[in-house]
């Protein structure tokens, strides 16, 4: 199977090296039938174009939306494209990021102009190229639908039959885009290209990639985070499948030729492991300790006016704790990646969201060069930033490096849970006054929680942009607000989760406000509508979900909330409306109603109505069911019945709007998840008169 | 050992209590057929066994000896089920979609007009972290309607 071409000019021969998983093959120009129009696009002597794209699919649809910033600008029909996932080299990295890493709801953004004009770029060679076959002026020829066409006679050549001119000639220094009316898929509800290979079965994931006598292999992760291995032994009999058993910097590895087996070996290990500060702790003990972490100093994120005098002052005040507990992504799709090493080449095939990374790791481990390195895309079985993370590309290599053979790694359910990198636990204690007029005088909010960015960049931060975030830059008008932070690191890994901070903040914030609301005796739409004043883009996303979720009408028996949030550069607002069951306190959620300003441009509305669905039963079901359990210290969560997440029975009715609007443009994964958490328990507030400030909601 | 998958026979050479799942997926290479929690409790590894959906990572390769597997790979692409899921988009990442589509062919097998309740109780055991339930739910009110038109 080909998972990869990439052309080489060698003295005037073009080589395709097809790399496939049990070796490299050259392909001769005669049998090579592609054209490297530039890095982004070939084009094929049948008409046929492959382009690459430099993020990650992994459900949120760049193969897709990706593809068609090229396939746009260069005129050509999207049934003809075939869609590959780059490798990490210079020609591919991300403008903004300065590397391959999909992850902040970026990708549409930061390759907006960059992917056009390298369609642009093609097609103005092709043009060229087309109007000389043709014999005839550049400027008497347009390009349609894979075509060189001279307008006058209707004479047409196919791209195909100029790629090879085209593919020798220079690239412009300059290109002309498009403009927005002459658009062929920008804006239009295009069907996801993936699709019909996700729905036949054949699209390949991580886990789906085979090399010729590989050994698959799992890690035994430490027995508690924060401590290190001191010494094991293995119990007998060991299935005779076992291969090897060895110590890595990531645990135990188990080697050996049948899947199950391997991860059935695990049990006949007996480790012996360091002492772990967290030894003793559920997870409980986790939020414990943030909220004891409450009373001491921390660093001061934000501070306008004069909180602590109006707080002292105010008659009408109240203060509120919120907990958060760690959560896991449960990608559907474990952990996983396959390595082949040899002395002078190293091939990996891995759902990852972060090839440069990646390719960095594989460097140091291996002292490759990085040309010498492949880096393979498949297809995420989800992502929601645990791919961001290499632990696992480091155990596979480790590994690989030591068995001498190709080697699977592939975590079992357990196995990934254990391994970490959850979205951080957090606490924080908000106080808020409002004045006489029902307007909010002040705000002070202390946030207890482990830093993300100590862990995920291994520097100190005084004040962790990742935890504030939402908070430190509330949206609403409030002329006095403190903002402090208090750090409270634990040993367990922590990672990018889905919205990351959103996920707290909103919560917090957007509880609070309607707290505030009735303290103030005011109606949630209309308190955050004038607190929203100087905020236009925010007043109308609420304005229009209070208006199609027909916000004041009483319906008999259910209850709704409203939340906003800006995350990701996009606002949202979002109803939830609900009816809880008296006597089993069992939570129906009827209807979610997802008002969404992406900014100027929707590059595909069906792109963003799937992810605003897929955010709100994400936010969802962290909000009802989520929460990594702990005991004595050890990761307590083992699979989906000590982990639930959501099933289809809790699934409403999603109704998304999509309201456009002058600024820059927003992201698409994330934005969709925060405010439904908050949206939901302000509507169980309302229909039970119980405030919900520790999530998850079943625990 | 003999098995029949999608109307074919192979023969092989394994494990008797290996599991169909990693049969179909490492020897067979028919690797739609996904692995999420080995414990029943996801269903991204849902092929039907003579006609009825089960969870490939619970069965001893020696039980399905005999019978019919029918895997994603096996479902033909004018199949109304699959004509729905694409006409509806439903696959994001797509990891749990060969599943729920095995589980939604059971469920139209038995019942050509389910309601809601009826979709949400078949399908309540696969899990979809991309959260494509709503899409799942018309899909399978669409596929439905296609077979019965089809009639
Ligand atoms: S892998 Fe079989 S049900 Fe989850
Ligand atoms: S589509 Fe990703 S888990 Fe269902």
């Amino acid at each position: 199977m080909i998972t990869r071409r990439e052309f080489l000019k060698l003295t005037g021969l073009t080589i395709a090296v097809v790399s496939t998983p049990s070796g490299i093959k050259l392909l001769h120009a005669e049998e090579s039938k592609d054209y490297r129009i530039n890095a982004w696009i070939n084009i094929s002597r049948e008409n046929r174009a492959t382009v690459f794209i430099n993020k990650s699919e992994m459900g949120q649809g760049v193969y897709t939306g990706l593809t068609v910033l090229i396939a746009d600008e260069l005129d050509f029909p999207l049934e003809k494209v075939e869609v590959r996932f780059a490798q990490p080299r210079k020609e591919y990295v991300d403008p903004r990021m300065g590397v391959l890493l999909t992850g902040g709801s970026t990708s549409i953004i930061h390759m907006f102009t960059p992917l056009r004009k390298a369609g642009a770029a093609a097609r103005t060679l092709l043009l060229k190229a087309g109007a000389k076959k043709l014999g005839v002026k550049e400027s008497e020829c347009k390009t349609e639908n894979g075509k060189v066409i001279h307008i006058k006679t209707g004479r047409a050549v196919p791209y195909g039959e100029v790629a090879e001119i085209a593919s020798k000639m220079k690239l412009p220094r300059r290109v002309r885009l498009k403009k927005e009316k002459d658009w062929i898929y920008i804006g239009k509800p295009v069907k996801r290209l993936d699709s019909k290979d996700k729905i036949n079965g054949e699209a390949k994931f991580g886990t789906d990639m085979y090399v010729k006598g590989l050994f698959y292999a799992t890690v035994i992760k430490p027995e508690r985070w924060g401590s290190r291995l001191k010494s094991y032994k293995v119990e007998k009999p060991v299935p005779e499948e076992i291969v090897k058993i060895f110590p890595i910097s990531g645990g135990i590895a188990i080697c050996g030729t049948d899947v199950e087996r391997v991860w059935e070996t695990e049990k006949n290990v007996k480790a012996v492991w360091s002492k772990s500060k967290i030894k003793g702790m559920s997870d409980k003990d986790f939020i414990k300790r943030c909220i004891d972490e409450l009373s001491r100093k921390g660093n001061v994120a934000k501070n306008r006016g004069n909180v602590a005098k109006v707080l002292k002052k105010a008659r009408k005040k109240i203060e509120a704790v919120y907990t958060l507990p760690y959560l896991y992504h449960a990608t559907a799709e474990t952990m996983n990646c396959t390595v082949k090493l040899s002395k002078d080449r190293c091939d990996i095939w891995v759902p990852t969201q972060a090839q440069t990374s990646t390719l960095r790791a594989i460097k140091r481990l291996t002292g490759l060069p990085e040309e010498r390195i492949f880096v393979h895309t498949t297809f995420l079985g989800g992502g929601f930033g645990r791919r961001a993370a290499v632990d696992f590309v480091i155990d596979a290599v480790e590994i690989a490096k030591k068995v001498k053979r190709p080697v699977k790694l592939f975590y079992s359910r357990e196995t990934d849970i254990k391994s970490g990198y959850f979205r951080p636990v957090h606490v924080c204690k908000i106080e808020g006054a409002v004045d006489d007029e029902g307007n909010i005088a002040a705000w002070k909010h202390k946030i207890a929680a482990p830093s993300l960015l100590e862990f995920a960049r291994g520097k100190k931060y005084r004040v962790d942009p990742e935890v504030v975030r939402g908070v430190r830059n509330i949206p609403y008008d409030i002329p006095n607000l403190y903002v402090e932070y208090r750090k409270v690191n634990f040993p367990v890994p922590i990672w990018y989760w889905r919205s990351v901070a959103s996920t707290h903040n909103a919560f917090t914030v957007e509880s609070f406000i309607d707290e505030l609301a009735e303290l103030a005796g005011r109606d949630p739409v209309d308190f955050r509508l004038d607190h929203l004043f100087s905020n236009v883009r925010a007043s109308r996303v609420v304005e229009i979900a209070a208006e199609k979720s027909e916000w004041s009408k009483h319906r008999y028996g259910k209850a709704i909330g409203i939340a906003f949030h800006h995350s990701f550069r996009t606002y949202v607002a979002q109803t939830v409306e609900i009816s809880v069951e008296d006597k089993t306190n069992e939570i129906f959620i009827h209807r979610v109603v997802c008002v969404v300003d992406p900014g100027p441009i929707t590059v595909n509305p069906e792109l963003i109505r799937m992810q605003m669905e897929s955010g709100i039963i994400m936010g969802l079901s962290s909000a009802l069911y989520e929460r990594v359990r702990f005991n004595d210290g050890r990761i307590n969560s083992d699979n989906f019945d000590t982990y639930p997440i959501m099933r289809i029975d809790k699934t409403p009715k999603i109704d998304v709007y999509i309201v456009n609007s002058k600024g820059v443009m927003g992201g698409i994964g994330e934005p969709g998840l925060p405010p439904v958490i908050p949206a939901l328990t302000n509507a169980i507030y309302r229909a039970t008169g119980k405030r919900i400030r520790s999530l998850p909601i079943y625990s | 050992m003999r098995l029949t998958v999608n109307g074919k026979v192979y023969s092989i050479d394994t494990r008797k209590d290996k599991k169909l799942l990693w049969v179909l997926r490492d020897e067979l290479r028919l690797t739609g057929t996904k692995y999420g929690c080995g414990k029943a409790l996801c269903g991204f590894c849902t092929v039907l066994l003579d006609g009825n959906a089960v969870r490939s990572c619970q069965i001893p390769v020696y039980m399905a000896e005999g019978k019919e597997i029918t895997t994603i790979e096996g479902i033909p692409e004018d199949h109304p089920v699959k004509i729905a899921w694409l006409e509806l988009d439903v696959p994001q990442c797509g990891y749990c979609q060969p599943g729920q589509i095995m589980q939604a062919i059971d469920l139209l097998s038995n019942n050509k007009n389910p309601t809601d309740e009826e979709i949400i109780s078949a399908m309540y055991g696969n899990l979809c972290r991309c959260g494509t339930y709503p899409r799942i739910i018309r899909a399978i009110k669409l596929a439905a309607k296609l077979m019965r038109e089809k009639k």
